[in-house]
């Protein structure tokens, strides 16, 4: 790994986020123009991030939600 | 330039928070801010507080559930989350949204809790062990799982290895992809959640996002024929 892969490395989730100066992209873009290596590193991770915010879970039981609402009226009284 | 990943492509996750009371304006319905029942609240109408419940218990929830991943403890997250809330109410001066005192109230509940029956894992997760090296994961082209349709990726057994490997990240590190990834909160909002600087969020964030996609690229591999 190269001195610039590195830099990638390190910078990917900035980059990813739009969150480097213009500088700093300017320098990952020439990069990734010639390494595809990091193009790859970088197309897995946007994919995980897509994975993450894709992630779901089991909407909330009717049973954690009346608990909640008794314990509540129980602090309001 | 990257067109910045926003969080809108989430489609699936995001709960839509329930309308509390509403008023007619010029023919449209306006929602009650949460700021409106607050003031209710501090003024002697403690019922009204249900009402925030009823915005906000959902999301609450389903943070606990990526957080802890057990229904019980994400009970009592919420349960706890709640009871503070309303404790602490009268000094909520409204500098931040609503929304974000409430889950510094549950981030700081979900730091001090330990998960009921599971072992929470406890270290520093360094960028050199997750540079892919020339004998490991140095990719030679663009892997199959990150070129294909992301609906034919999102397999049920890839959900189950996602919360695998959010499970076993240390809760420093999955704390910030929840908020970040999964929550929807920028970097400034996530750093004055819990109280660290944008540096650490994202620090934190790159590292956690580097150990999921080492969990992915692993269980991916493992299909290959």
């Amino acid at each position: 790994m190269d001195e610039g892969c590195r830099k990638l490395f390190e910078r990917m989730s900035e980059y990813l986020d739009g969150e480097l100066d213009l500088k700093e992209l300017a320098d990952i873009e020439s990069h990734l123009h010639l390494c595809h290596h990091c193009e790859a590193c970088l197309a897995a991770l946007r994919r995980t991030i897509e994975v993450c915010r894709s992630h779901s879970v089991p909407s909330m039981p009717t049973e954690v939600r009346r608990e909640l609402h008794e314990l509540i009226r129980k602090n309001l009284s | 330039m990257p067109m910045p990943l926003t969080g809108d492509e989430d489609c699936g996750t995001r709960e839509i928070v329930r309308a509390g009371p509403v008023a007619e304006k010029e023919g449209e319905l306006v929602d009650s801010s949460d700021q409106q029942i607050i003031e209710r609240v501090n003024q002697g109408d403690p019922a009204a507080f249900e009402e925030l419940l009823e915005r906000y218990e959902e999301k609450i929830f389903h943070f606990g559930m990526r957080m802890c991943g057990q229904v019980e403890d994400a009970r009592d997250l919420l349960q706890e989350t709640f009871l503070n809330a309303f404790r602490y109410l009268k000094g909520f001066r409204g500098e931040a949204q609503f929304k974000n005192w409430l889950y510094k109230i549950a981030s700081s509940v979900c730091i001090k809790m330990r998960r009921k029956g599971k072992f929470e894992p406890d270290f520093e997760i360094s960028l050199d062990q997750l540079v892919p090296t020339e004998d490991g994961e140095v990719p030679q082209e663009i892997p199959d799982w990150a070129l294909e349709p992301l609906e034919n990726v999102l397999s049920k057994e890839v959900r189950r290895r996602l919360s695998e490997a959010l499970a076993l990240l240390p809760k420093e590190y999955r704390i910030v992809l929840v908020l970040r990834d999964m929550e929807g909160f920028s970097t400034e909002e996530t750093a004055e959640t819990l109280g660290i600087s944008e540096a650490a969020v994202k620090s934190r964030l790159h590292r956690a996002r580097l150990f999921v996609r080492h969990k992915l690229h692993e269980y991916f591999q493992g299909r290959k024929p």
